[in-house]
């Protein structure tokens, strides 16, 4: 079998009003809504989902090129935000323009590492240019990142 | 099958607007009055939709009303309001250091108001400034801040944008809704030590939920009886309540809107509109 053809098939399952259970391989997680607006909520929301899948990504493959270089990680994190393009259309607002999906996604890539700065920007744009989801998601979204290397 | 939900249509203008009415439908559902919101983007929307059937209730600015009753020939009923929506007041404030003292003082100044659409920060403030003798554009000029415009001044951002034109002596007058006063006071936003109210409007009414006459009354009945068993003392209602602003639902009155119908006739707002 062609490597390009590899897939991934999680199942969901509707599991309450407001919630859905994901089966993935040897794990489950569960989703809430697809974009919350409450200040809590028993779980998250598919959007949140979305940048914590970024995040993640982006960490694993920067620590991987930290490690290809066999430079030290003391801590490595990433705060992002994002936007919808108009979340009213999202709640189904008549009258309102633009749509619902994501408009922009913000971040800051905090690194602390024994590497010189020009090191560390390197495995960043290595790390960038393998990421499965930054090159899906920018596609289709202004994705604003920022490298900050920590002292 | 139950019956149909009653359809309820609001204006919002942020997200967490819905979270209200989330929390309003909930608890129409646990008093077997089953209900559904379907939300507008301005009220023009809003009033189409009632007049053609779409809904069965609008949470109506109190513009919206007028138009309603304008556009169904008087053929609206207002069922219901907050507590707080009764007999608001707008005050024309100046900054005391200025020398504006009395509204004759306002004799070639500028005066910041809400956006076009806003009752309270824009119609009926010039409705009081005309009835005492100013007309804009000929006594004094005004400065409007059009935030948000259809939404008549929901979001009061317009009228917050002419309180900090006057503060920074941009303007030498601007209008504020009584609550949004008191608010601002509170929370620093205004120094009352630094402004005064030169003049206030007559008491009106703000919003209300409307219907058309054809609404059948055992429905209005059974949606009203629901609406007025939400109790501030209950903490289960009480943070939707005062997220909304109130403490209780009172039975609709429409006689607190004789000046704003006067002042959307007398400024033309409809025909400008293209109504």
């Amino acid at each position: 079998m062609c490597m390009t053809d590899y897939t991934w098939t999680v199942r969901v399952e509707r599991v309450g009003e407001q919630e859905a259970k994901v089966f993935s391989r040897n794990h489950v997680f569960v989703v809430g809504e697809q974009a919350s607006f409450r200040e809590t909520d028993p779980h998250p929301s598919a959007v949140e989902y979305l940048l914590g899948a970024l995040g993640g990504d982006l960490l694993r493959g920067f620590q991987i090129q930290a490690a290809r270089q066999r430079v030290a990680v003391d801590a490595l994190e990433v705060m992002l935000s994002g936007r919808l393009n108009n979340p009213l259309s999202h709640l189904g607002v008549v009258g309102e323009a633009g749509h619902p999906g994501l408009e922009s996604i913000q971040g800051t890539f905090y690194v602390s590492a024994d590497a010189d700065r020009s090191a560390l920007e390197e495995m960043w744009r290595a790390a960038l240019e393998r990421s499965p989801l930054f090159n899906t998601l920018r596609r289709s979204v202004e994705l604003s990142l920022e490298l900050r290397v920590m002292l | 099958m139950g019956k149909p939900p009653i359809l309820v249509g609001a204006v919002i203008y942020d997200p967490k607007v819905a979270l209200i009415w989330e929390t309003i439908k909930n608890f129409f559902e646990a008093h077997e009055c089953p209900m559904d919101y379907v939300f507008y983007s301005n009220y023009r929307l809003q009033v189409d939709a009632l007049l053609a059937g779409h809904i069965h209730i609008a949470w109506n600015s109190p513009l919206a009303w007028v138009d309603a009753q304008r556009r169904s020939s008087g053929h609206c009923r207002a069922i219901a309001m907050r507590d707080t929506d009764r007999d608001r007041v707008t005050h024309i404030l100046a900054r005391k250091e200025s020398g504006v003292r009395q509204l004759a003082d306002l004799r070639g100044k500028t005066v910041a108001t809400g956006a076009i659409d806003s009752p309270q920060a824009t119609l009926l403030p010039l409705h009081l400034l005309r009835k005492q003798g100013l007309t804009q554009g000929r006594d004094f000029t005004v400065r409007r801040f059009d935030v948000l415009v259809g939404k008549h001044g929901d979001h009061i951002g317009g009228e917050r944008e002419a309180l900090e034109s006057l503060r920074k002596a941009e303007s030498d007058a601007c209008a504020v809704l009584d609550l949004n006063w008191a608010t601002w006071q509170a929370d620093g936003t205004a120094d009352p030590n630094r402004l005064a109210v030169l003049v206030t409007t007559a008491p009106y009414d703000h919003c209300n939920f409307t219907v058309l006459d054809r609404f059948p009354p055992e429905e209005e009945r059974r949606w009203t009886r629901a609406l007025f068993e939400m109790r501030y003392d209950n903490p289960a209602h009480r943070e939707m309540m005062d997220m909304e602003g109130l403490k209780a639902w009172l039975p609709g009155r429409t006689t607190g809107y004789a000046a704003l119908t006067e002042a959307a006739a007398q400024q033309r707002f409809f025909e400008e509109e293209g109504a």
